[in-house]
């Protein structure tokens, strides 16, 4: 079946969200663990 | 016309080896069924019936003696103000989980059937979180629900949602809603696989015919797909619904002990094992259990109903 452009766009923003749905807490807490506890709460100067 | 056909009983038969052969075919079937009926009656119907009788007793290691007390411990759940919190708050995971779930595994299914590009990576990306164990799970997500450094707060602030940080375990309807969603997270995957395998099984053949036959993308999901998944939806669907019903982990590691997450599965525990009132929990598990059977048996016969060629 042929793909309209808006038909491939919702496919791009559906897959966009499914992977931020999956990965964005995993990436975050991994990140997190990778982070001195101390620059937490630290302010850029 | 006096000749007849001749009657069974008079029909000379050698009915001796066909008889042995099909005793023998039973026995047979009930050896390779053996091991099974004997390893579900240790595993499960065992164990099953002990709970049952126990909780018909008083077994409390504070107190001597376990005599029969018949119904009591199940008259007063039925009075139990915190069991009655806690099987609201299971109600409230339950509809959370299967709708959300559902129509979330539904939503990835379609989409993982319909892209050709990087399907196997967005199917790993997919599963990934069912892959985490549970405890692991709820430890990520009690970082990103976390008022002072967690993302949730974070991003709120940063798109100006919210004007302070908010601890959201202080109000109870937030707190339900985000404990299941760490569920729905977890488990969403899972409906999503299960719809996924169903989806692939569906003939191309169907869509081209209904195409032609002028039907659009929503009437073709609603002639075809929907009907044609339903077996594998009722599966879903139950094991959505048992899998909330069951729920623990989450809750406990997110919210501890409070009234305002607990969970039934949670109120047993702290029964049998923080109140040392064995047969207490004994017969809220029986409850519980019940209760689980009941709902997913709804999905279960329905679809059973609509899919039975009988």
């Amino acid at each position: 079946m042929r793909s309209t452009v808006p038909g491939r766009i919702g496919l791009a923003l559906a897959t966009a969200v499914l992977l931020a749905w999956s990965l964005a807490p995993v990436y975050w807490a991994v990140a997190t663990s990778l982070t001195a506890p101390t620059d937490w709460t630290s302010v850029p100067r | 016309m006096t000749s007849q056909a001749p009657t069974p009983a008079a029909r000379p038969t050698r009915r001796g080896a066909p008889d042995a052969a099909a005793s023998g075919e039973r026995w047979l079937g009930l050896a390779f069924a053996a091991p099974v009926i004997v390893l579900m009656a240790a595993l499960v119907f065992v164990p099953l019936v002990l709970t049952l009788w126990d909780s018909l007793h008083r077994i409390d290691p504070m107190r001597a003696g376990t005599p029969f007390i018949g119904l009591r411990h199940y008259v007063d759940l039925m009075a139990d103000s915190n069991v009655r919190q806690a099987w609201l708050n299971t109600a409230a995971y339950v509809a959370i989980a299967v709708v959300f779930e559902t129509v979330g595994g539904l939503g990835a299914a379609l989409l993982l059937n319909r892209i050709r590009i990087g399907r196997r990576w967005l199917l790993a990306a997919t599963i990934l979180p069912w892959a985490l164990p549970p405890v692991v799970n709820a430890i990520v997500w009690m970082w990103i629900y976390n008022p002072s450094y967690g993302l949730l707060d974070g991003a709120l602030l940063r798109f100006g949602v919210i004007a302070a940080p908010h601890v959201w375990f202080n109000d109870r309807s937030t707190a339900l809603v985000l404990v299941a969603l760490v569920h729905v997270w977890r488990m969403m995957p899972l409906t999503a696989v299960i719809l996924l395998a169903a989806l692939q099984g569906i003939p191309a053949e169907l869509y081209e015919a209904a195409r032609l036959d002028g039907a659009g993308p929503i009437r073709c999901f609603r002639k075809i797909t929907l009907p044609l998944i339903s077996g594998a939806l009722a599966i879903a669907l139950s094991q959505s619904t048992v899998f909330a019903f069951n729920l623990f982990d989450e809750a406990w590691i997110l919210a501890g002990s409070s009234l305002d997450t607990r969970t039934i599965v949670a109120q047993v525990y702290m029964a049998a094992f923080q109140n040392l009132h064995f047969s207490y929990g004994m017969a809220l598990s029986v409850l519980v259990m019940l209760a689980s059977c009941l709902v997913s048996l709804v999905y279960v016969l329905r679809v059973y109903r609509e899919t039975s060629l009988g």
